[in-house]
């Protein structure tokens, strides 16, 4: 078995959006093996840091493929996991 | 920094439940340098594994533990939040001011802006604290807000997005071509293809999600139903710097909460709310929302439409598996993911692919083993029928493709406790009104539960007077953590448990994860036992001083603490101690490097029902739950929680689903009149045993519990109930119009 593991970090755009919140990051760690080959880290439920739904503050849907530099209301890369 | 390793040889796995041969073997393991020396399955325990009663069960039954809904300050206001009442589309008015000009009414705030999107019924637009809340009601209707309404879809069925269904429930569509699938399905005995559906069930905690919030001066004090203290912490703290707020100290309590199952983890717009509305009232608030907006605004268990075909060669062995689904996810189009067995199909070609739909509905959030019940009930019933199709008994179909041994065990285990040969040999009176069947299916999770960051932490103090204070920051949701704590602490001191006292909720000791994934637990047992390991290192050094032996030939167990026969017994040794406690922090290292004995979590549980064929009512008689969960600390606990899982599996099978109007896009059934959960007079006689694993990955080796035994129990019952009438019911929950209608085409 030589199948490179994909971890949920992998799955995390780079430099995505501090403020992007999911249930992962706070019970598990970001560096934990995805199982069932999806394409987004979590369980799919994003929500915002700083408006506390899952649309952030330019009302558009938080997703981690959408919350990254080019987004009106991004607030700075995170750090990595 | 790597620290200098010793190597420890361990002894891991598991002794026979009955039947089935030990799984011991040894391991060498390396733990971390200044860790607790790793429990075995040799280890000799006291109170691990013990049949002990919940710790904090007299405060609960009694009223005297207190949670979010029970705090109240002097001058404590109210809230309440408008919510939109239209499905989609734009906010173009707010006025506020007739509410704001009440008597009583303390502060209101709007939560959207105008021309922002309004994207389901419930959406948050705007709040209210007041004196009570019959005067913040009023003043909800003194709010005016206008909406440009947009056509909406509450059904992601009826999206463009979603397959079309035909008339017999079947996606009427062709499966995508790739030859490999083609093949390998043409290359077996027995195939079958099927069509399966679950809808939306809702999270049901019964304490609702809420806040209470105090200001003094820049510091924020918040009272939290949550999973999650220290997540909640931070986010508010952002979210108030984000709105110009000038914060000092974030502190969450969340001492006890009335239950949470993956929707608890935000401190969501209400808890922004209810900070925003206290610091604007300059007085306490309370926002807890009602059963309807817990049912509408809270996330929930997505719907899921799930299509198999596969094939069987001529010895029962999967030789192909394809597997799509559609997940009905609500307005942000994710979180739809179902999951299935796989481990049934590890030899056979396959493919999975998903497809999210959305729909003008709240979005869905986890919820107790996020995607499985829904695609175990799926693939499980699915076996079932290929099982029929290719004369094959539903367990021996498992026993052929189930590569994990521990469940295999657990197969052959639990159809002997259950007597599974016996109930398959019923053979129902077509003429008889009850018709009886059995069913199985399998659970498993994915880990172990505890890949959580090393830095959480234990505080571990040891009084003069004999008592200990184990300490973590983290939520006990009602699993069981303050017991965890207790039993842990005292099994490492060698002292009675009544001398613990386990505080959990407070952000201002040692922080813990989040509750979800299955991983409070396994992720802070190590640290508990690393922190009494460390305060009994000073509690020995100082014995060792007054009775003038070395220290490494003290012990500290049974109660006593010395070396031969000169021992101090615990309350003794404690009053070396001084007026300031020992204290010590503990530490959750990195699990070993060595492979674990198994990387996950297995179980299987056994269902039998008894089906009214006159009126389609399934009545779950009997059920039998295997479970693991790495090494079992508290078994009473253990156990408690995979009855409850069983229980919401029973729930989730025959009764639960959120119904839409599709007119208003509202949800109809959102209270505990209509929204059915199953009640006492649905539970069919329980029964639990847990199989206690030692899988070696670090000092304690728990698992997690929260989510696996919830994942098979909606799948065995369906399996059940197609035994008994001999049609598939292919759509949760199996209602009484479901079971009559299968009947009715078995009849035809």
């Amino acid at each position: 078995m030589n199948e490179k593991i994909i971890t949920h970090a992998d799955l995390l755009p780079r430099g995505s959006c501090p403020s992007l919140l999911m249930k992962h990051v706070l019970t598990h760690s970001m560096g934990d093996q995805v199982f069932d080959g999806r394409s987004a880290p979590g369980d799919g439920y994003y929500w915002c840091a700083r408006t506390c739904r899952c649309v952030g503050p330019d009302d558009e849907v938080v997703h981690p493929k959408d919350c990254v530099a080019t987004r009106r209301c991004y607030d700075g890369p995170r750090a990595e996991a | 920094m790597s620290s200098p390793r010793e190597k420890v040889e361990i002894t891991v796995g598991y002794r026979s439940l009955g039947g089935q041969p030990d799984r011991l073997e040894k391991r060498t393991v390396d733990p971390e340098a200044g860790d607790a020396p790793p429990w075995d399955a040799n280890t000799k325990m006291q109170h691990v594994g013990g049949d002990h009663s919940r710790v904090d069960g007299f405060a609960k039954a009694t009223g005297r533990a207190k949670y979010t809904f029970d705090v109240t300050f002097p001058g404590m206001l109210q809230a309440m939040i408008l919510r939109s009442p239209v499905a989609r589309g734009k906010l173009t008015g707010l006025e506020l001011d007739d509410a704001r000009k009440m008597p009583g009414i303390g502060a209101v705030i709007a939560l959207k802006e105008i021309g922002s999107q309004v994207r389901f019924v419930g959406d948050a637009v705007a709040a209210v604290a007041g004196s009570n809340l019959n005067l913040v009601r009023d003043a909800l209707e003194k709010i005016r807000a206008a909406y440009d309404a947009e056509s909406h879809i509450v059904d992601y069925l009826q999206s463009p997005d979603a397959p079309l269904l035909a008339s017999d429930g079947e996606i009427d569509a062709e499966w995508p071509a790739e030859p490999e699938i083609e093949a390998a399905l043409a290359a077996g005995k027995t195939s079958h293809a099927a069509t399966y559906r679950t809808e939306v069930q809702t999270h049901s905690s019964l304490e609702s999600h809420g806040h209470v919030a105090r200001w003094d001066g820049n510091d924020l004090e918040v009272w939290a139903s949550t999973q999650a203290t220290f997540g909640v912490r931070g986010e508010l703290s952002r979210a108030l710097q984000a709105r110009g707020l000038d914060v000092g100290s974030v502190t969450v309590h969340a001492e006890f909460v009335g239950g949470g199952f993956g929707s608890k983890f935000g401190a969501g717009v209400e808890g922004l709310a209810c900070c925003l509305l206290a610091r604007e009232a300059d007085a306490p608030v309370k926002l807890m929302l009602d059963r309807f907006e817990e049912h509408t605004t809270t996330g929930n268990r997505p719907s899921a439409l799930m299509q198999a075909r596969a094939a069987l060669d001529e010895k029962g062995v999967f030789t192909a598996w394809d597997w799509r689904s559609f997940g009905g996810c609500g307005f942000n189009k994710s979180g739809g993911r179902v999951a299935f067995p796989e481990y049934y199909v590890g030899k056979a070609k396959t493919r999975n692919k998903h497809q999210d739909i959305a729909a003008d509905t709240d979005p869905a959030r986890s919820m107790r083993a996020p995607g499985h019940p829904q695609g175990f009930f799926g693939a499980e019933l699915f076996l079932d029928e290929l099982a029929a199709k290719a004369g094959i008994d539903p367990l021996e179909l498992r026993l052929r493709n189930d590569d994990t041994v521990i469940r295999r065990d657990q197969w052959q285990f639990g159809a002997a406790q259950f007597g599974w040969q016996q109930g398959r040999a019923i053979q129902n009176d077509p003429k008889a009104r009850y018709w009886r069947g059995v069913g199985l299916a399998s659970a498993r999770w994915f880990q172990l539960g505890n890949a959580g960051r090393p830095p959480h932490g234990i505080t571990c103090r040891i009084h003069q007077d004999g008592t200990v204070e184990s300490r973590s920051g983290a939520q006990d949701i009602g699993t069981g953590l303050k017991t965890v704590l207790t039993l842990l602490t005292a099994e490492e001191l060698g002292i009675e448990p009544k001398l613990v006292k386990a505080t959990t909720g407070h952000t201002g000791d040692p922080s813990g994860p989040g509750s979800g994934g299955s991983t409070t637990t396994p992720s802070l047992a190590p640290a508990v036992r690393h922190a009494a390991f460390l305060a009994k290192q000073q509690l020995v050094e100082l014995a060792a001083k007054h009775l003038g032996v070395p220290v490494g030939e003290v012990t500290c167990g049974n109660g006593t603490v010395g070396k031969g026969t000169a021992q101090l017994p615990w309350a003794e040794a404690c009053k070396l101690i001084g007026p300031n406690p020992i204290e010590a922090r503990g530490q959750r290292f990195n699990n070993y490097r060595e492979p674990p004995f198994h990387r996950g979590v297995c179980g299987a549980q056994f269902a039998e029902v008894q089906v009214d064929s006159w009126t389609g009512l399934v009545k779950v008689t009997r059920m039998l739950g295997i479970q693991d969960c790495g090494r079992v600390i508290a078994k009473k606990l253990a156990e408690s929680q995979v009855l409850g899982a069983m229980i919401q599996g029973v729930s989730y099978a025959v009764h639960e689903q959120r119904i839409m109007d599709h007119a208003s896009g509202r949800m109809l059934n959102g209270d505990f009149l209509r929204y059915k959960i199953a009640g006492s007079v649905d539970l069919p006689e329980l029964r639990c045993i847990m199989h206690s694993i030692d899988n070696g990955h670090d000092n304690v080796g728990a698992a997690g519990l929260g989510e696996p035994p919830s994942v098979a129990a909606p799948a065995a019952i369906a399996n059940a109930v197609f035994h008994a009438i001999g049609v598939p019911v292919r759509h949760l929950p199996l209602t009484p119009d479901k079971v009559l209608a299968a009947i009715a085409k078995r009849k035809a």
